[in-house]
C-alpha cells in the first residue's frame, strides 16, 4: 500500500481520478482509498502533513507501506509543470535536513525541497519553496523506512509566473500533467515495499503451530525464528511432527534439535 | 557497478578540495547534493541496507578526527605495533557474510577525501612509536574502488619514502593497474582475501572470479609484489574439505608459496549485535540460519564445528607452506571497531 499526501483538494483530484480512488473518511482529514493506493488531503502546511501521516500511520500488520508527499512548489526559474524527486528537505526554520535515498531509477530530476511557513516570495537559490516536506517526512519515517518515504514536487510559479495568480483548476492542470511520474514513483516505492514485505512476512505454518499449542510471546518469538531458519535450510517441518509434543516449550525444543 | 552511482553527496567542508572536483568529474551525469556533515545522510536510523545496496550513492566526506587506529592486542601478521585507517566505509561488493551490513545504517559509499590528513597521522604515529604497520581494506575494498578514489596512487608514493610504515593493502578486486604500473614496494603486502569457488558464488556478490583473481595474484607476486593471502572468512557446508582442498591447491598451483609474506585464517564470527541486524536484513538467507554458538557477545560456528574447520584448513595449508608463515587471526575484524 501507497499513501499519497497532498495539502490541497486540488492537487487531489486528478490523482483520485487517476487511481479510480473512493472517498472513505472526510473527517478528520478526506481519505480516498484504493486497491494499492490511498490518498489523504492534509491542508496546508507541515504540522497538517505531519498530522495527517500520523492519522494513516499507525494502522496495524507488519506489511511495509510507502509514502509520497506530493504537491507544487516555486522555483526562481524552472519550466513550469516540471517534477522533481527531493534529494534534500530543508526546514527554514529549524535549518534541520533530511535526505531521501532513491534506491530506484527516479524517472525525474533531483532538488532541494525547502520548507517555508509562508509562500515564499523571493525565489532565491536553486531550491524548490513548499510548505509541507519538513512536516511530512519526519512523520513518515516514523512509520517506515527512509527508502519508501518520498517527496515528489510539480513546479507551479517562479518568478515570472508568480504563485499569486494560481487557481485551483491551474494547480489541478499541472497535478494532471504530472501523473506518468507519480505513477511511476508509486510503481517503483509498491515494488519496494513488496519486497521489504516477503522479507518480514511471518513464515509459513506460523499460525498452525499457535494455534495447536499455547506460545507465550517470547516463545511465539523463538518460534517465527526457528521456522524462519528451518525455511531458510529448505526445511519445512509440518505441526504433525510434533504430535506427541504436549507442550510448546517441547516443540521449540524439537525445532531446535532439527537445525 | 561504479556507472550505477547516480547520486553524490558532498560535504560542504570539502566542495573544494582537488579530489572531489576530480571524482564529480567523472560522474558527469550525477546529481550532486550538498550536506553539512556526512552523518546526517549516513547516519539516521529509518534506513535499510539491503534496499539501499541496489543503488548505493557516494559521499564524499572529510574525516575529522581518529584517521588512525590502533588495532586489538593480538591483531596482525608479526609485526609488533598495528594501527588500521580507513579511507572509506562500504565497498562495491556485497558478500552476504559481511560485517559492514552489521556494522553501519546505510550501505552508501562514504569516501573520506582529505588523504593528506590520514598521511599526517601516520606520520605522527611513526614518528611517536617506530616502525608499525598500517592496515587498510577494513571498512571497504582497498582496491576495488581505486579507478574513483585513487587511494593506492597516492599512498604507495607516501608509503615508498617511509620504510619504517608497513601498508596492507587488502582487497578481493582485480583492479592492480596501480600496482603493475610500479616497482613493488618493499614495505607493502598485498593480501587477497579468498573463499572457494562455490562459497564465492553463493555469497559474494560482484566479486571476480577466483580464477580472474587469483590471475592476478600470481601476476603481481611475479612482478614482485609481497603478497598475502587471507581465508577469511572459512565457511561451513558439507562438501568444505573438497572445497577449500581444491581452492588450495588452485592458489598454490598458481602462486610459489614460499615467496609468499603471509597467510592468514579466520572463522565467519560477528558480535551479536551486528548478527541481528544482518539476520533481519537477509532471514532467507541459509548462512545466517544453520548451527550457532554465542560466546563473549559473538556468534559463531558451534565450537567444534569451528575446530574442526579451522583444524582442516590448517592441515591442508601445512601441505603447501611452512608454518611461520601463517597466522592464526583469532580477532575477527569486526571487533577492530
Ligand atoms: S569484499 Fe570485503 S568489504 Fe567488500 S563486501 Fe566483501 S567482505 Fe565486505
Amino acid at each position: 500500500m501507497t499513501t499519497i499526501v497532498v495539502a490541497l483538494a486540488a492537487e487531489a483530484r486528478p490523482i483520485v481520478r487517476h487511481f479510480g480512488l473512493r472517498p472513505t473518511a472526510s473527517q478528520p482529514f478526506r481519505v480516498y482509498q484504493g486497491e494499492a493506493v490511498r490518498l489523504i488531503v492534509s491542508g496546508v502546511g507541515s504540522a497538517a502533513s505531519a498530522a495527517a501521516v500520523d492519522h494513516l500511520g499507525g494502522g496495524r500488520g507488519r506489511r511495509p507501506r510507502a509514502w509520497i508527499n506530493v504537491g507544487i512548489a516555486g522555483h526562481r526559474d524552472a519550466a513550469l509543470g516540471g517534477l522533481r524527486l527531493a534529494s534534500r528537505i530543508v526546514d527554514r526554520k529549524s535549518g534541520r535536513a533530511w535526505y531521501p535515498p532513491a534506491v530506484f531509477d527516479p524517472p525525474c530530476a533531483g532538488a532541494q525541497v525547502t520548507t517555508v511557513d509562508d509562500v515564499e516570495r523571493e525565489l532565491t537559490g536553486d531550491f524548490l519553496y513548499e510548505m509541507e516536506a519538513a512536516g511530512f517526512y519526519p512523520a513518515a519515517l516514523r512509520f517506515a523506512t527512509a527508502e519508501l518515504v518520498q517527496v515528489l514536487k510539480v513546479v507551479s510559479d517562479n518568478r515570472v509566473e508568480r504563485a499569486e495568480r494560481l487557481t485551483a483548476a491551474r494547480v489541478g492542470e499541472l497535478i494532471a500533467q504530472g501523473l506518468p511520474v507519480v505513477e511511476k514513483v508509486v510503481r517503483e516505492l509498491t515494488a519496494i515495499a513488496t519486497a521489504l514485505g516477503e522479507r518480514v512476512g511471518s513464515p509459513e505454518r506460523l499460525n498452525e503451530y499457535v494455534g495447536r499449542w499455547h506460545f507465550t510471546v517470547t516463545q511465539e518469538r523463538q518460534l517465527e525464528r526457528l521456522l524462519r531458519r528451518l525455511g531458510a535450510l529448505g526445511r519445512r517441518i509440518e505441526p504433525t511432527f510434533f504430535d506427541d509434543a504436549t507442550s510448546a516449550a517441547a516443540v521449540l525444543g524439537g525445532l531446535r534439535q532439527l537445525i | 557497478m561504479t556507472r550505477a552511482i547516480r547520486r553524490i553527496y558532498v560535504e560542504d567542508e570539502v566542495a573544494g578540495h582537488p579530489r572531489t572536483a576530480a571524482i564529480l568529474g567523472r560522474f558527469p551525469n550525477a546529481e550532486v547534493v550538498r550536506c553539512g556533515r556526512y552523518g546526517e545522510v549516513f547516519n539516521p536510523r529509518a534506513q535499510d541496507f539491503r534496499l539501499q545496496k541496489r543503488r548505493p550513492a557516494l559521499i564524499l566526506a572529510r574525516k575529522h578526527r581518529g584517521q588512525v587506529l590502533e588495532t586489538p592486542p593480538g591483531y596482525g601478521i608479526g609485526g609488533e605495533r598495528n594501527y588500521y585507517f580507513s579511507h572509506m566505509l562500504n565497498c562495491i561488493y556485497d558478500c552476504r557474510y559481511c560485517f559492514l551490513q552489521g556494522m553501519l545504517r546505510s550501505a552508501n559509499y562514504v569516501l573520506f577525501v582529505n588523504y593528506e590528513d590520514f598521511q599526517r597521522q601516520i606520520d605522527e604515529t611513526v614518528e611517536r612509536v617506530g616502525e608499525s604497520w598500517f592496515f587498510s581494506g577494513y571498512d571497504c575494498d582497498s582496491l576495488a574502488f581505486e579507478p574513483i578514489t585513487g587511494f593506492v596512487e597516492s599512498f604507495l608514493p607516501f608509503f615508498a619514502e617511509r620504510p619504517q610504515a608497513w601498508l596492507e593493502l587488502r582487497t578481493k578486486s582485480v583492479q592492480a593497474a596501480a600496482l603493475r604500473e610500479r616497482e613493488p614496494l618493499a614495505n607493502c603486502v598485498v593480501a587477497f582475501s579468498f573463499t572457494p569457488e562455490a562459497m564465492h558464488e553463493q555469497f559474494e556478490w560482484g566479486v571476480p572470479s577466483v580464477r580472474r583473481r587469483i590471475e592476478v595474484v600470481a601476476d603481481l607476486q611475479r612482478r614482485g609484489w609481497k603478497i598475502g593471502l587471507r581465508f577469511d572468512p572459512l565457511l561451513y557446508r558439507e562438501s568444505y574439505r573438497s572445497d577449500y582442498a581444491d581452492l588450495f591447491a588452485a592458489v598454490f598451483d598458481a602462486l610459489d608459496p614460499a615467496r609468499l609474506h603471509s597467510i592468514s585464517l579466520g572463522v565467519f564470527r560477528l558480535p551479536k549485535s551486528y548478527f541481528e541486524r544482518v539476520y533481519r536484513l537477509y532471514p532467507e538467507e541459509p548462512l545466517f540460519a544453520g548451527p550457532q554458538a554465542e560466546s563473549g557477545g559473538m556468534i559463531s560456528l558451534p565450537h567444534e564445528m569451528e575446530s574442526e574447520l579451522l583444524g582442516y584448513c590448517r592441515e591442508q595449508l601445512g601441505r603447501w607452506i611452512p608454518e611461520e608463515i601463517s597466522h592464526l587471526c583469532s580477532v575477527p575484524e569486526a571487533e577492530t571497531r
